[in-house]
């Protein structure tokens, strides 16, 4: 067997460094800075015997043995990335995990409430309630920092984890969900809107005694202020036809379009001639009959 | 019983070891250690083992110039390297102690040697 030369010993080291590419650049200066001489010395002890070998199967065993194995594989960015990601986000979840404690006992406060006294709550309402909260938050940060890592313990408190878990998620949409309707309720409340239950009154009619149905235009409150206000009907475009008619002429079309209750009232219009229409407006619909307001220039 | 397996295990150990009597450079504390009859080794994994116990606090490193050929960097163990080699030499001997008694070592031994 021939000796292997010194400039194959010098290009397998430089292999060997090729081939721990990934690594930084200090890394792989301090893992082969001397290993030139040191294969070297072992051709020297090892004779004919000394053999190279492939300087990947050599950085890879180097990489192992330094505790480097896996930083050589050179991870992509998008993976070092989400690695970055998950490791605060773990590390972020064991930090929490105190909290996590203090929830799952509130959570247990609420399942039990349940399931005893089949009442949704959430929070105490008295000393007594709050005595059981507290000591189920005690028993529950207790459990959190036992290091018991048997399958006995694990089990059951995993159990109970899902079970805390299910319960807060619960309690939680349903908190969404009260928030939501408070929301809701505030806005009505502060609105304009005619409430009566809560909900918003789409419209209001007034009724006598009797049961007939009375004309309303505005339902005021007892200070005055003006709660709902009929919205004005539209009038068919026939019946404002007869703007600009004389009255006789207006009232005449307006028997034929079947209106059956004029109200007119007189008062100085410029530009529109004395006895003629001016404006047209209706003022009430009640039954099927129609009461319009002619009013006429003096 | 593979002792590759259970090298690996005390490599460290080993390597601390050879260098409390002396200091020494990569190679040569390969060849300390097939002398001292940990012979199934490669030398990668002892170069790779200084450069982890280096990083982790318990060698110090220096460098001296060879006349005849590229620069050798020497190892040495530091005060923490001291310290972890007696750690770990008492834990060892309490392994041993254990282990012996669970294989029964000892009175094996001791029965063989009345038989003859």
């Amino acid at each position: 067997m021939t000796k292997t030369s010194d400039r194959a010993i010098a290009q397998f080291v430089t292999d060997v460094q090729a081939a721990l590419d990934g690594l930084d650049a200090v890394t792989i200066g301090e893992l082969t800075e001397s290993l030139e001489a040191d294969l070297l010395d072992r051709q020297a002890a090892e004779g004919n015997e000394f053999k190279l070998g492939s300087p990947a199967a050599y950085a890879k065993e180097l990489m192992h043995s330094a505790g480097l194995a896996g930083e050589g594989s050179q991870p992509s960015k998008v993976r070092a990335f989400f690695a970055a990601i998950w490791n605060w986000l773990w590390t972020t979840i064991k930090t929490a995990r105190p909290a996590w404690w203090v929830l799952r006992g509130l959570a247990g406060y609420t399942c039990i409430w349940f399931v005893l006294l089949k009442q949704d709550r959430t929070l105490p309402d008295n000393a007594s309630g709050w005595l059981v909260l507290l000591v189920l938050v005690a028993v529950s940060i207790q459990l959190g920092r036992v290091r018991n890592k048997t399958w006995w313990f694990r089990a059951p408190m995993a159990a109970l984890n899902i079970l805390a878990l299910v319960t807060s998620i619960y309690w939680a949409t349903a908190a969404v969900e009260v928030r939501n309707k408070y929301e809701q309720l505030s806005a009505l409340a502060s609105s304009n809107m005619l409430l009566r239950g809560g909900q918003p009154v789409g419209f209001a009619y007034a009724y006598d005694k009797d049961g007939n149905q009375l004309p309303m235009q505005t339902l005021k409150a007892a200070n005055g202020e003006i709660l709902y206000e009929t919205p004005k009907p539209e009038l068919s475009d026939a019946v404002l036809a007869v703007q600009g008619m004389t009255l006789k002429a207006a009232i005449q079309e307006l028997s034929r379009l079947n209106v059956t209750a004029v109200d007119v009232q007189y008062q100085y219009e410029p530009g529109v001639r004395s006895g003629h229409v001016a404006a047209v407006e209706k003022i009430h619909i009640s039954d099927g009959t129609s009461q319009v307001l002619l009013t006429v220039a003096n | 019983m593979d002792s590759t397996q259970l090298l690996k295990g005390v490599l460290d150990t080993a390597v601390l070891a050879v260098l409390e009597s002396e200091d020494g450079y990569g190679y040569d504390i390969v060849r300390r250690l097939r002398e001292s009859g940990i012979g199934d080794i490669g030398d990668a994994t002892v170069y790779g083992t200084l450069r982890r116990l280096y990083a982790g606090g318990l060698l110090r490193t220096y460098v001296v110039p060879s006349e005849d050929g590229p620069n050798r960097k020497y190892y040495a163990l530091n005060d923490q390297g001291i310290a972890s080699l007696l750690a770990q030499r008492e834990t060892w001997a309490q392994f041993t102690i254990t282990m012996s008694s669970l294989l029964g070592v000892s009175s094996k031994v001791q029965t063989e040697g009345k038989s003859k």
